[in-house]
């Protein structure tokens, strides 16, 4: 750390108590050159604690996308840094970043980013197998996720022969299966209609409240209102504010008294 | 607190890659298939071209050695009832074939130093020839005039011409044949003249040894003999040939009796029919028969015509007793077509000079160029067929990557997807490759092809040089694909299309 940074206490880990998980310091990050240079995200400093569930919102072209890449491990900052339990992730090698991708962190995407060829069970285990599981263990765990999402029936499906709503619950049981710490959504209803998106942020819930993994998910979906436990809102590249979810549902409850 | 340690992730073996290679590309049969379908092309085209030199190579080869056994049993058969040339004598002590310079020996009555002198002066002789033949033509003239290397030793005797030469070599500026004035002075006056009473007395020393034999084997040197060179001898070698011909001083001991004998039967049969042919009366029978104009009637028409069909040969052997000609019924006929077809396809294969061995498979530098282009298009090919594969692949390799994939990882994953496409286009390609050289090769040589002893091993050879180059371009113009894939930022996982 340099010595000015030494000092320095982010406001949100001087009022919890709790465990710090992912904090940014500065974060910066723009592409071009010269008069052309876009600035994407300009000093976010943000710090999502252990087993919360926090939704990142914005409208789009925000930099919501280019902060969800920072903290997922997947793209360098310009400036600023991003410590992940603490490791700085600019410090690791590209070995220990796939370790880190594989172990700790779970992605699921807007598009579900299922393997197309692949059944339910083996898009599960793919990631098990990267990480050295072997098969019958990989097998084993595999269906025990699928049937977490109530998939159990399925496992043999490939994407294709299923609905969008199971290939996100797929996509799902594949995040956890490494048992990470933290789980990065990235729109996981934008594509679903009302009542599987519903599901899927049910699951979401279920999975914080009952396993403990800090969920971060980006969202336009004012019904992930109901299940987070914190909202930041990024505009413009920046934290437009950081709220506590009971703030916010009077608010709405405001705003829909008001229109 | 830190419960993230930084840790190298897992590497997974060599087998599992090849096990997840093979069920991604078992989905996309399509795109496997066309790079597939590009390297069995290049792999056919390489293994026909590398199979088909290697046969037409064997097949040469043993048409040559057979040609040359041929060769060697006619002079054999020839030797025993005709002295041997003076030049053939010369050429026999300067090649210094111990067999023959023990003939020479025994013919000769010359002693063992002597002999070697005449070898010596043989070689200087063949020396002195290939000093002539290379001069210019005016160099040529100017030198010995219009004499052969013969005559222009016999007239170097003469002092005066002696010094002409050496005048006009200097003028020319030529170097003295032997290196020295006093070199070639020794060979033309003392080893020439005494090389050419050695040849003299080997030459009559034969011809004695040959009327001995015909004296003792008298009966058996009958009318043919002149047309045949003495193969009558060999028809039913009599009782102690071997040892009254090493007793003449012949090196009957290495004579194979058997091939000589069939050899001398074919000749003989051939001589009766051509005999029968141009001189007798069936000329006109057998122009009918074959129905072609009387002129045209030859040997080999003859031959041709009764080839394989046994009616026909009965037809013109019918004819040929009609007009007397004994001994050449239906299937001697026929076996004589045969073994005459076979001396032309052998005399053909053979006519073409013996390939190098060392050149690579025996092809040609032009037939290694065409290769070399037909890999590079193909190599194209296949980087492009990969390059399409790994595009259409951008979500799903970024999605592994997101998932924990390490760069190795991917490019291992393709460059094996590309050696197994490699491996079975390069069998399929090999097969047809094979199937076309064998065809190819049947058509040009025919049943030769059958005698192509010792081709076996070349071939595997050359058929496996095929598939592992195939194998090695699928490879390698899978490298580039592979490095885009591998260096893909797994953030393109994010991406929405």
């Amino acid at each position: 750390m340099s010595p000015e940074n030494q000092n320095f206490v982010p406001p949100a880990i001087a009022t919890s108590e709790k465990a710090v998980i992912i904090r940014t310091l500065g974060l910066e990050k723009s592409y071009g050159v010269g008069d052309a240079t876009t600035h994407a995200l300009s000093g976010v400093d943000s710090t999502i604690v252990r087993g919360e569930f926090i939704a990142v919102m914005g409208p789009s072209g925000s930099g919501k996308s280019t902060y969800f890449n920072m903290i997922g491990a997947l793209d360098a900052p310009s400036k600023g840094r991003i410590l992940i339990d603490e490791v700085d992730v600019a410090q690791l090698s590209a070995v220990e970043l796939a370790f880190l991708r594989c172990r700790k962190i779970g992605y699921i995407f807007q598009s579900y980013n299922l393997i197309r060829y692949m059944t339910a069970l083996e898009n599960v285990t793919v990631p098990m197998t990267f990480a050295g599981v072997g098969p019958d263990e990989a097998r084993r765990r595999g269906m025990a996720l699928l049937e977490l999402v109530g998939l159990g029936e399925r496992w043999s499906h490939r994407p294709m022969e299923m609905s969008g709503g199971q290939q996100q619950r797929v996509a799902i049981a594949r995040s956890l299966c490494n048992a990470p710490s933290i789980l990065l959504a990235d729109e996981p209803t934008a594509n679903l209609d009302f009542k599987t998106g519903q599901d899927v942020l049910e699951l979401l819930q279920k999975i914080n409240r009952e396993r403990g993994v800090t969920i971060v998910c980006s969202t336009h979906d004012h019904r992930l209102l109901a299940v987070c436990d914190r909202i930041m809102w990024i505009r413009d590249g920046r934290v437009e504010r950081v709220e506590q979810r009971a703030a916010i549902a009077i608010r709405v409850g405001s705003i829909r008294e008001k229109s | 607190m830190k419960e993230l340690t930084a840790k190298d992730q897992v590497r997974l073996s060599l087998a599992r890659c090849f096990r997840l290679a093979l069920s991604g590309m078992s989905h996309r049969l399509f795109r496997a298939s066309i790079t597939i379908a590009i390297l069995a092309l290049a792999v056919a085209f390489l293994a026909h071209m590398l199979a088909f030199s290697v046969v037409e190579r064997q097949t040469q080869r043993s048409a040559w050695n057979e040609l040359r056994e041929s060769r060697q049993l006619g002079e054999i058969i020839s030797r025993a009832s005709n002295p041997d040339s003076p030049r053939a004598i010369i050429e026999g002590l300067a090649r210094g074939d111990a067999a023959r310079v023990h003939e020479y020996r025994a013919w000769s009555g010359l002693s063992a130093e002597e002999l070697v002198q005449a070898q010596t002066s043989a070689r200087g002789l063949e020396q002195f020839e290939a000093y002539l033949a290379n001069l210019s033509p005016a160099q040529r003239a100017a030198l010995v005039g219009d004499q052969t290397s013969q005559e222009a030793c016999e007239a170097l005797l003469e002092p005066e011409q002696f010094s002409h030469f050496l005048t006009q070599a200097a003028g020319f500026g030529l170097r003295v044949p032997f290196g020295s004035e006093a070199r070639l002075r020794a060979f033309v006056f003392s080893d020439r003249p005494a090389l050419s009473e050695a040849v003299r007395a080997v030459a009559q020393g034969h011809a004695a040894a040959i009327a001995q034999l015909k004296a003792r084997f008298s009966s058996s040197y009958d009318a043919y003999s002149a047309e045949v060179g003495g193969a009558a001898l060999f028809e039913r070698p009599p009782n102690g040939l071997l040892s009254a011909a090493r007793d003449q001083g012949f090196e009957a001991s290495s004579w194979p009796l058997p091939e000589l004998t069939a050899f001398a039967l074919q000749a003989r049969d051939r001589v009766r029919l051509e005999h029968a042919i141009v001189n007798g009366p069936p000329r006109a029978e057998l122009a009918r028969e074959l129905d072609i104009p009387d002129s045209e009637v030859s040997l080999s028409r003859v031959l041709g015509y009764v080839s394989g069909s046994a009616a026909r040969a009965s037809a013109v052997s019918a004819i040929l007793a009609r007009a007397g000609a004994a001994g050449l019924d239906g299937p001697t006929l026929v076996a004589l077509a045969r073994d005459f077809v076979r001396a032309e396809r052998v005399e053909r294969a053979a006519g073409g000079e013996l390939p190098s061995s060392n050149a690579w498979f025996g092809i040609s530098p032009r037939n290694l160029w065409l290769v070399l282009l037909s890999f590079l298009v193909c190599g194209v090919g296949v980087a492009n067929a990969m390059l399409m594969s790994v595009g259409e692949r951008f979500a799903e390799i970024a999605t592994m990557k997101c998932l924990g994939a390490l760069d190795g990882f991917v490019m291992t994953l393709f460059l094996f997807e590309a050696a197994i496409q490699g491996v079975i286009g390069g069998l399929i390609g090999l097969f047809l490759g094979g199937l076309l050289a064998l065809g190819r090769g049947f058509a040009e040589y025919g049943a030769l092809l059958g005698s192509a002893h010792g081709a076996g091993a070349p071939l595997l050879l050359a058929l496996a040089t095929a598939l592992g180059l195939g194998v090695l371009l699928a490879a390698l113009s899978a490298i580039g694909p592979s490095f885009v894939a591998a260096r893909l930022s797994p953030m393109e996982a994010m991406r929405v299309d």
